[in-house]
């Protein structure tokens, strides 16, 4: 019949249509393609022994994975060491290094579609990715005559060359990265600028920020009172790591409480500016949290060892795949261990067989982020009466205007904001990373990092013999009329930056006689510095760091054990320390017998914020409330909220730990400092409210919030309190935990958050102790793994150790064949490609 | 065995086989809809009912997923599967079995398409000969 000739073409037409047309609307029948597919990438899972012949490579090189899963990289040269180590890196990050990339390009949209636009168009605005250019070209251009920029220059191109040898060996057997093949997209080729643009996104996590817009839109509605609610100096912290406490010197007080006034124009277009700020790229990837980092180095008089011991523990966003990835390179003239970032090959923490090293973010100078009002006109501006051309850069598809000063961040008519970013500066940190890796004394430490523009890091250094700590930056100096360079300055001429603080006027500290060192984004230097260095707004607290300097007093004798104990499992709240017993004070004596109950609670508590504490629950939600109800009747009295609180957020205690709220350091540091002081004034209500009455109040707030949630009265602490570690790419399928764990804001492993709405996802992203008595007795752990699939076995293998404190020992050996084979998990051969 | 019963089972094996190695061999190239072309072949060589040539061809299509299957290390490919179904929010289950469809819909649908023609190429041999 007719029918049977006809119908089964047909069917088998629409049969091949129908997939054919599934296949380009969705990426179904790519991903199951089962020869380019994502069984494919199974054989990326499979660790074992493996050689791969390379085009690029000099000579063989040896690559050891070993039992923890970190990589020990053995060259001949160290263009083939960066070579390895880009194809390694790739072979496990590839998609989170390009990420990054785009990330720092402003091109974050070509991978994930429209929805990034305002993203890439905030980081365009920024000028990250010109200043990514400018210093590739220019450590490029300088090479010849600069032996660091020519380090820099074969590092970063042979790193890319391996990151593209990669890339070109997963396409063509077909194991690109799971992502690539979901998203339908193909990586881009790597080159220097990119990692660069990583070095410019860390800049912005680390010292990028918007408080000197937040600071003139509280001036503007205070006036001097902001002096009050954010002081200049602390009222607290006596311990500065580099010295000159006493009184303040009087011309920088001065020119910290001489703040510009801008008109409600400029006002206006400060609040805009500051919603644009929701767009920049390190505040959603990874996760950015508010949290500080750790680094202690103790002088071999107070260990047990007889040699110093150096304690990091770098504070930012959690996420699996993890920001580190860990290494030891090897190669003639080079033998060092630690972590490096994705897209760049420096080993940023870590140590070699004479020195090691460790960096926590100094927090000054209002993170190196400086706005100023200028006149423009048509394609000029002004400057000093004068007209001169603004200078137009066209990139990512956009034109971005700068003046003298920097970037035209937004612009009403003829007046605009101008934003003056020290990360736009040229700044060869690669190029001081990788000299510190192959440095062997505090000179060419100290010489290393003399080139370090930007963002602002405490360096913290130990040898055999000795400790100390760098602060290195370009810290301006303003000259002209010396407004406040914390809030926004005139930028007509007579206010510019004229200079640099000098290198050995930097804070710095050699051998204290304290025998040691505690650099935990506490303001380095007290108030009789002779330089402007920010204000209370940007710098963390200092509670933790006096918690440090407290344990380090009390304690002698310290071993690697004790200080990684110490760093991980001591959840001593010093804020607690410092304010229960006056809270204790006005309610143990109360006739009310919730207040009694909580006085119960709190009696004999150690101030520890253990998991299984219920004390430590009482003390987190009574400062919470304490903190509301002295704060916030001002704000609302002032107009912050709920008029201005889109853009200045509402800020809570604990660095912002209640859900959808913002940390303000300054009022952690005026709140304690009004218990201590028994007054709330002039932020209470009224100014009549007593400190006894609102803390009371508080502690009975916190007694009902918690007994409404454990009328058992079984509200630990672990309840409420844990650790999330999203997935990077938002794939919340992948996240891990949350999982409990001592400790909040105020303890080492600082972080602030509370469940269930708002877990901390962020902490000590990489906890290391260099025992320098001899380093391959150190140890250390990251909370992730070194791969970015979560398929595999290395995704989060590390998450448990991390968070149960089981540091894991850092294998140092300067020769593969040294490696015994019980510590092997896989050796890969990297040969170069013959013809 | 009788004689047309015989010869129907070498044609399902025949054409199978035929299937199944040029349908491994095209999806070398990774264009997974070139299965289609190893179907259309088979059929033209086998010229036999649709049934026979249908069947036979879509167990080809079958194998040849399932060859690149067990060239692979199973128990990551388990693991992948899962990590995408988990994406997907689908089961791995519907993965797989769309995986292996969809080469056998390929196969025999060329298979299919091929019967149409077959009348104009051999003249005088109908579809419905044994």
């Amino acid at each position: 019949m007719r029918w049977r000739r006809i119908v089964p073409p047909i069917l088998g037409v629409i049969i091949v249509v129908l997939i054919v047309v599934i296949g380009s609307i969705t990426p179904l029948v790519s991903i199951l393609n089962p020869s380019k597919g994502v069984i494919q990438n199974s054989r990326n899972l499979v660790i074992s022994n493996q050689t791969y012949n390379l085009p690029g490579l000099q000579n063989a090189v040896n690559v050891v994975q070993d039992s923890n899963g970190v990589y020990h990289i053995y060259a001949q040269s160290a263009s083939d060491l960066y070579y390895s180590l880009g194809f390694i890196q790739a072979k496990n990050r590839l998609f989170q290094i390009e990420v990054f990339g785009l990330e720092g390009m402003g091109q974050m949209s070509t991978f994930f579609g429209q929805s990034y636009q305002n993203y890439d168009k905030f980081q365009t605005m920024t000028g990250a990715p010109i200043t990514a250019e400018m210093d590739w070209s220019t450590v490029f251009d300088n090479r010849a005559t600069n032996n660091t920029d020519a380090t820099t220059s074969t590092a970063l191109l042979s790193y890319a060359d391996g990151i593209n040898a990669y890339i070109n060996y997963s396409e063509a057997h077909n194991t690109l990265p799971l992502l690539f093949k979901l998203l339908g997209v193909t990586p881009y080729y790597w080159t220097p600028v990119y990692s660069f643009a990583v070095q410019e996104i860390m800049a912005q996590t680390l010292e990028f920020g918007d408080t000197g817009l937040q600071f003139s839109m509280i001036y503007s509605m205070i006036g001097n009172a902001t002096y009050n609610l954010i002081p200049t100096f602390s009222p607290v912290q006596s311990y500065y790591y580099a010295g000159y406490s006493g009184q303040a010197n009087p011309s920088v007080l001065a020119e910290s409480q001489n703040t510009y006034s801008p008109n409600a124009t400029v006002i206006s277009m400060t609040r805009l500016l500051l919603k644009e700020f929701e767009y920049d790229p390190p505040t959603y990837f990874p996760v950015n949290v508010p949290d500080h980092s750790n680094e202690i180095v103790i002088a071999g008089n107070r260990t047990s060892t007889g040699n110093p011991i150096l304690m990091g523990g770098p504070v930012l966003g959690f996420s699996l795949p993890a920001i580190w990835f860990q290494v030891q390179l090897v190669a003639p003239g080079i033998d060092a261990y630690g972590v490096v970032l994705p897209g760049d090959p420096a080993i940023v923490i870590g140590f070699n067989s004479n020195i090691a090293w460790t960096l926590t973010d100094t927090q000054a100078i209002s993170d190196g982020t400086f706005f100023f009002v200028q006149q423009i006109s048509g394609n000029s501006y002004y400057w000093n009466s004068t007209l001169h051309p603004l200078k137009t850069y066209r990139i990512n598809g956009m034109e971005v205007n700068w003046t003298n000063l920097g970037p035209v961040m937004v612009q009403n008519g003829s007046i605009a904001l101008v934003m003056d970013w020290m990360g736009n500066m040229f700044s060869n940190d690669l190029g001081a990373l990788l000299n510190i890796m192959t440095s062997s004394n505090w000179n060419d430490f100290r010489n290393a990092l003399s080139i370090w523009k930007a963002p602002y890091q405490n360096f913290a250094f130990a040898n055999r013999t000795m400790i100390a700590d760098i602060s290195p930056a370009f810290y301006p100096i303003f000259s002209g009329t010396t407004y406040n360079p914390g809030a926004i300055m005139p930028g007509s001429g007579s206010e510019y930056i004229s200079g640099s603080v000098p290198y050995n006027m930097v804070p710095q500290v050699v051998n204290p006689s304290d025998g040691y060192i505690v650099s935990s984004n506490q303001r380095q230097v007290g108030p009789a510095y002779p330089f402007w260095y920010g204000n209370t707004m940007s710098f963390s607290d200092g509670f933790r760091a006096m918690m440090e300097v407290n344990y380090l007093n009390n304690h002698t004798g310290i071993s690697v054990h004790d200080l990684s104990a110490f760093q991980q499992h001591n959840y001593t709240d010093y804020s607690a320390q410092l304010a229960v017993p006056k809270i204790m004070s006005y309610i143990s004596h109360s006739s009310n017998t919730t207040l009694q109950r909580a006085a119960a609670i709190f009696s004999g508590w150690n101030y520890s914020m253990g998991a299984g504490s219920t004390a430590a629950s009482l003390w987190f939600f009574t400062y919470q409330y304490l903190f509301n109800d002295v704060f916030m009747p001002y704000l609302q009295q002032i107009g912050w909220i709920p008029g201005n609180n889109e853009v200045l957020g509402v800020p809570s205690g604990m660095g912002g730990s209640l859900p959808n709220t913002t940390g303000y350091a300054s009022m952690e540091v005026d709140l304690i400092h009004y218990i201590l002081n028994d007054s709330a004034a002039p932020f209470s209500a009224d100014n009549q409210s007593t400190m006894q009455g609102l803390i009371q109040q508080a502690v009975a707030q916190a007694m009902e919030h918690l007994l409404s949630l454990y009328p058992s009265g079984n509200f630990t602490w672990g309840k409420f309190y844990g650790f999330l570690f999203p997935n990077l790419f938002g794939l919340s399928s992948f996240n891990v935990g949350p999982i409990s764990k001592g400790g909040d804001f105020n303890t080492p492993n600082d972080a602030s958050g509370v469940g269930p709405a708002n877990y901390p996802t962020g902490g000590q992203s990489w906890v290391m102790v260099v025992n320098l008595s001899n380093v391959s007795r150190s140890i250390g752990v990251y909370p992730g793994g070194q791969s970015e699939d979560p398929a595999s076995s290395q995704y989060s293998n590390y998450v448990m150790n991390w968070i149960n404190g089981d540091y894991l020992s850092l294998l140092f050996v300067a020769k593969a064949s040294d490696i015994s084979s019980a510590n092997v998990m896989s050796v890969i051969h990297l040969n170069p490609e013959v013809g | 065995m009788s004689a047309i019963n015989r010869n129907q089972y070498v044609a399902f094996i025949s054409s199978l086989v035929i299937a199944l190695i040029l349908g491994f061999l095209l999806l070398l190239t990774g264009i997974w809809y070139l299965i289609v072309l190893a179907g259309f072949a088979a059929a033209l060589i086998v010229q036999k009912r649709n049934v026979i040539i249908f069947l036979s061809t879509f167990i080809a299509g079958l194998l040849v997923s399932l060859i690149y299957v067990i060239l692979l290390p199973v128990t990551y490919e388990i693991a992948i599967m899962n990590e995408v179904a988990t994406l997907a929010g689908i089961s791995s289950t519907i993965l797989w079995a769309l995986m292996f469809l969809v080469s056998a819909l390929l196969s025999s649908a060329g298979a299919l398409i091929a019967a149409s023609l077959t009348p104009f190429l051999v003249k005088g041999e109908s579809n419905a000969s044994p």
